[in-house]
């Protein structure tokens, strides 16, 4: 029982590791994982009741502490997960939403500085903000409702074709530019430490009891 | 490690906030590390340093951690553990448990070796104590039988 109750936790470590995959996945699991600890059967327990209440609280404070608003907004521009069924809670839609406006502004604000529109930010017109936060939700109402130029083809939703979310926003995103320019940077940071890990790892095996006087310098080139 | 470079969070601030500002400063966006103590001072003294920044936990680690620490998960995996430990540390046992792994799959069934550091192995080490269950109990009648 304890290997099937935690099986779908072993799958997750590995959605850490792959790269490429997108912040997106990480927050797919925790839905995944929600679903799994609602609907196992905990009755083979000593204490079902107990087992159940404290796999879903330490999968609740997990989600807490790691849910920041990149990965849920990764989550949402993600196009594998555009039409799903899985739904965010409000507060973590609007922390997403604020995050995608901030990235959108900033975006907007230097390119309209680097063009020599305008000379520093004090001179952006008043409506530049509102602007660009209404342009954004609508392109996003749109991404999200498929409604936007290529995305109306059914052929862009394919679970082939949206398989790799960074070569579908350049094959499939233009009718999106700002989500387009949002999602190429969010989707590329990494979601795991492992490299550092490994490199912490190597370290040991070279700095050992034996090897302790060993400078900085030669430690670095040997690493 | 060496007097000065101490791995304390002051150092490591220092480390990194060097590193950042070889690769410059706006052209980093994210900085992903685990989730220990120190990291989290180092997260709050970055983020005072470079407001734009994101601090993102590591994924992994998260879900490596989620629920082990319930005596009903982890004392089963720690006596799988142990268990496998007997089984590959042991001269004697180790080689009853193969001629009978032979006799009963007509071959010898490796069992996994689980790593400390990470949960998902020691899963699959389970797994693999699972499915020579039948040879294990037939290594240890023999065992007392003899």
């Amino acid at each position: 029982m304890v290997l099937k109750l935690l099986q779908p936790q072993a799958a997750s470590v590995d959605v850490g590791q792959t790269d490429g995959c997108g912040l997106g996945r990480v927050r797919h699991s925790f839905f995944m994982l929600l679903e799994h600890f609602n609907s196992f059967a905990y009755s083979a327990a000593a204490d079902p009741a107990q087992l159940e209440q404290h796999v879903l609280q330490a999968l609740a404070s997990r989600k807490a502490y790691y849910l920041r608003p990149v990965p849920m907004l990764s989550f949402l521009l993600d196009p594998r997960y555009v039409g799903r069924t899985m739904q965010m809670s409000p507060t973590e839609l609007a922390c997403a939403m604020v995050l995608l406006k901030f990235m959108v502004a900033s975006h907007d604000v230097k390119s309209a500085l680097s063009n020599e529109i305008y000379e520093n930010e004090s001179y952006l017109p008043a409506n530049f903000w509102k602007d660009i936060s209404h342009n954004i939700m609508t392109k996003y109402t749109s991404f999200r409702a498929r409604k936007r130029g290529a995305l109306k083809l059914p052929i862009s939703w394919a679970e082939a074709t949206a398989a790799d979310p960074n070569s579908w926003r350049r094959t499939w995103g233009d009718s999106v530019p700002h989500l387009q320019y949002v999602s190429v940077k969010i989707m590329r940071l990494p979601t795991k430490f492992g490299a550092g890990e490994r490199s912490f790892s190597n370290a040991a095996s070279i700095q050992t009891k034996m090897r302790s006087r060993m400078s900085y310098a030669t430690f670095h080139k040997l690493l | 490690m060496w007097g000065e470079s101490r791995h304390t969070a002051a150092n490591t601030v220092a480390f990194y906030a060097k590193r950042i500002e070889s690769l410059g400063a706006r052209n980093v966006i994210a900085f992903v590390s685990d989730t220990e103590n120190k990291m989290k001072v180092v997260w709050d003294e970055l983020s005072e340093s470079y407001p734009w920044m994101r601090m993102i936990p590591c994924a992994s680690h998260c879900f490596d951690l989620l629920i082990w620490k319930h005596p009903y998960v982890a004392r089963p995996l720690m006596c799988c553990q142990k268990m496998k430990e007997f089984w590959r540390h042991n001269c004697f046992p180790k080689s009853v448990l193969e001629r009978c792994q032979h006799e009963e799959y007509g071959k010898v069934v490796q069992l996994q070796r689980p790593n400390s550091t990470q949960k998902k192995y020691q899963v699959m080490a389970s797994k693999s104590l699972l499915k020579t269950q039948v040879a294990m109990e037939k290594a240890v009648v023999d065992g007392v039988c003899k």
